[in-house]
């Protein structure tokens, strides 16, 4: 019950009282309260007029990392005697210091700063309206009011630093960078012999070749390391994906995605991301920093939807790619894509599968039963020879097991070449 | 300097209706009454806003029943516009409490006093002329009030709601 509420009912059940009792002591004594109430409406608050403005210490921040919010509000009309401001956070975002309230008496013209930090994880996180509360010096008349002060926050995923990402895409783009291009030129690795042409430095000729030979020098040639396209598909399905509770597979999908990307970013290719899920999302290719900003952008947002139309991956609309560039799929693998990734050899492309365990996963959160040990081992099994199939068709698939680092997989999985396993 | 407004009231209250109590003889609502305001005394002390609805509504049942037992109106309107001045102010510093950030709240307090001596002045005004004012009253016109005042109560609840 409000204290307005509660003198109302207690002056009418003296003033009941008295008249029921003719006693006229008890009418008396609803006097004091009637006083009370009458200054409580008296100075019962008019319309105000109040202006906010919502500020950010950053609105783009890893995963993890405080934000300071301010809120300005500034009394733009006659003395408010009490002030309450509460601030309505996005689901998903909590205070981590202060209070995202304020009591407060501002004058006219006089203004007033709430501060508060918040933390969240990954997100694109969108703040609205606050409520405000006038009320008089003893809050018996209030007027509740929302506010807007529209501002917004991107959390970024945790991003990872991968020393390499060995791919060989068939065809690289006419810029320099760090992949292996099947060309001889120019480079580091040995790509095999020529003749020797005028011009060409003293310290390249082969000297056993030339040895071989007796008419003909011979100079090693290098293989030439180019920029490539490359292509990140990251599978936001939710029926191939793996949620408990809090924790769900999507979150190291997505840290996959940012680590593989910054990686091939920073080693000046043309990178792009599509987001297959609900709808597609597609960051069209692109270089360098504002390229990685974009990516990570569309990481934060990242959330699991179904749509009948893309409930495969079959649909996945293979001409958005360049012809023959290096596609990297970070994908669950649930459901089972064979003829997808058949289609993509053929046409040519070289294909990454990074897999995040959905078994690994699941086993690490459940109970661990003796039926579930049974149920892993069979599920395991089949997600063994779903890869396997797929290592035999020329992907190169890396199985991770999350609950190991992804740089350490990297160092082991990512930093070398495929393996071609030829189909029996 | 609102707690010691707290405890002057709720002493004041206390003090008020014992000696109410103890002038006609009724020694153990005394001392019951003493007990009650040590305790909520005692409970603001320890920054609890526990007894403070209790303490009004207590304090103002205590005051019409010993308007029943001949006491004059005076001490006992002390007492209500005591609690009430007590029961505001705890409120006031359970709000101020509740909050971790809070701007201008000396100001905020000293106004809120302000009021509150103004609000406690208006009642004991009010007390001084009602106790001037003597009318003969009728069952049926006592009757026809009590209806008049239920209707009044209702409409006054909803148009303050309404305005919110």
């Amino acid at each position: 019950m409000t204290a307005r509420g509660l003198i109302s009912l207690l002056i009418y059940g003296l003033f009941v009282a008295g008249l029921a009792t003719r006693n006229g002591t008890l009418l008396t004594l609803a006097l004091p309260l009637i006083g009370y109430l009458a200054f409580g409406l008296y100075f019962a608050p008019n319309a105000s007029k109040l202006q906010v403005t919502r500020s950010f210490s950053a609105d783009r921040v890893p995963a993890g990392v405080p934000v300071e919010v301010s809120l300005t509000i500034l009394n733009q009309g006659p003395l408010i005697e009490s002030l309450i401001v509460e601030d309505r956070l996005p689901l998903g975002v909590r205070v981590e210091e202060g209070e995202a309230r304020i009591l407060a008496r501002l004058a006219e013209g006089e203004s007033v700063t709430l501060r508060y930090s918040v933390v969240s994880g990954r997100g694109s996180y969108h703040f609205d309206e606050l409520d405000v509360q006038v009320s008089e010096a003893f809050g018996l008349m209030t007027k509740h009011a929302q506010l807007s002060a529209p501002g917004q926050i991107v959390v970024l995923p945790v991003v990872q630093s991968l020393r390499d990402v060995a791919i060989r895409p068939r065809r690289t783009r006419g810029f320099s960078g760090t992949i292996p291009a099947r060309q001889g030129g120019p480079g580091v690795a040995f790509y095999g012999i020529r003749e020797y042409q005028p011009g060409d430095p003293t310290r390249w000729i082969n000297a056993r070749a030339s040895a071989r030979s007796q008419e003909q020098l011979y100079v090693n040639e290098f293989e030439q390391e180019r920029a490539t396209d490359v292509c990140v598909v990251l599978d936001v399905r939710r029926s191939n994906s793996v949620e408990i509770g809090k924790d769900s597979l999507l979150e190291y999908a997505v840290q996959a995605a940012a680590a593989v990307s910054d990686a091939l970013l920073t080693r000046g290719n043309r990178v792009a991301l599509l987001q297959y899920g609900q709808s597609l999302n597609w960051t069209i290719p692109g270089y360098g920093k504002m390229q990685r900003e974009r990516i990570f952008q569309a990481l934060a947002e990242a959330r699991l939807g179904d749509s009948i139309a893309f409930a495969n991956l079959e649909n996945l609309p293979i001409h958005l790619f360049p012809a023959r560039s290096q596609l990297i799929f970070i994908s669950s693998l649930i459901d089972d894509s064979d003829q997808l990734f058949r289609n993509l050899r053929a046409r040519g492309f070289q294909v990454m599968l990074i897999s995040p365990d959905p078994i690994s996963f699941e086993y690490q959160l459940s109970p661990k039963l003796p039926t579930f040990e049974l149920g892993r081992r069979i599920a395991r099994l089949e997600r063994e020879q779903r890869l396997t199939r797929l290592r035999r068709i020329g992907i190169q698939v890396v199985n991770w097991d999350v609950s190991m680092p992804l740089t350490q997989l990297a160092q082991v999985a990512l930093s070398r070449p495929a393996v071609f396993i030829p189909e029996a | 300097m609102l707690e010691r407004t707290i405890y002057s009231a709720i002493a004041l209250a206390t003090l008020c209706l014992c000696i109410s109590f103890a002038v006609v003889g009724a020694w153990a609502l005394a001392a019951i009454w003493l007990g009650f305001g040590l305790l909520w005394i005692y409970l603001e002390r320890r920054k609890s806003h526990a007894l403070a609805v209790l303490g009004l509504l207590l304090a103002i049942g205590a005051a019409a029943y010993a308007s029943f037992l001949g006491i004059i109106a005076l001490p006992l309107v002390v007492a209500v516009i005591a609690a009430l001045v007590a029961w505001e102010s705890s409120r006031l510093a359970h709000r101020l409490r509740s909050f971790e950030q809070s701007e201008h709240s000396d100001a905020m307090v000293e106004q809120h006093q302000k009021r509150l001596i103004w609000a406690a002045l208006l009642g004991v005004v009010l007390t001084l002329l009602a106790s001037l004012v003597q009318l003969p009253l009728a069952f049926g016109w006592a009757l026809v009030l009590v209806l008049i005042a239920i209707i009044g109560l209702v409409t006054m609840l909803r148009m303050i709601n309404e305005t919110n």
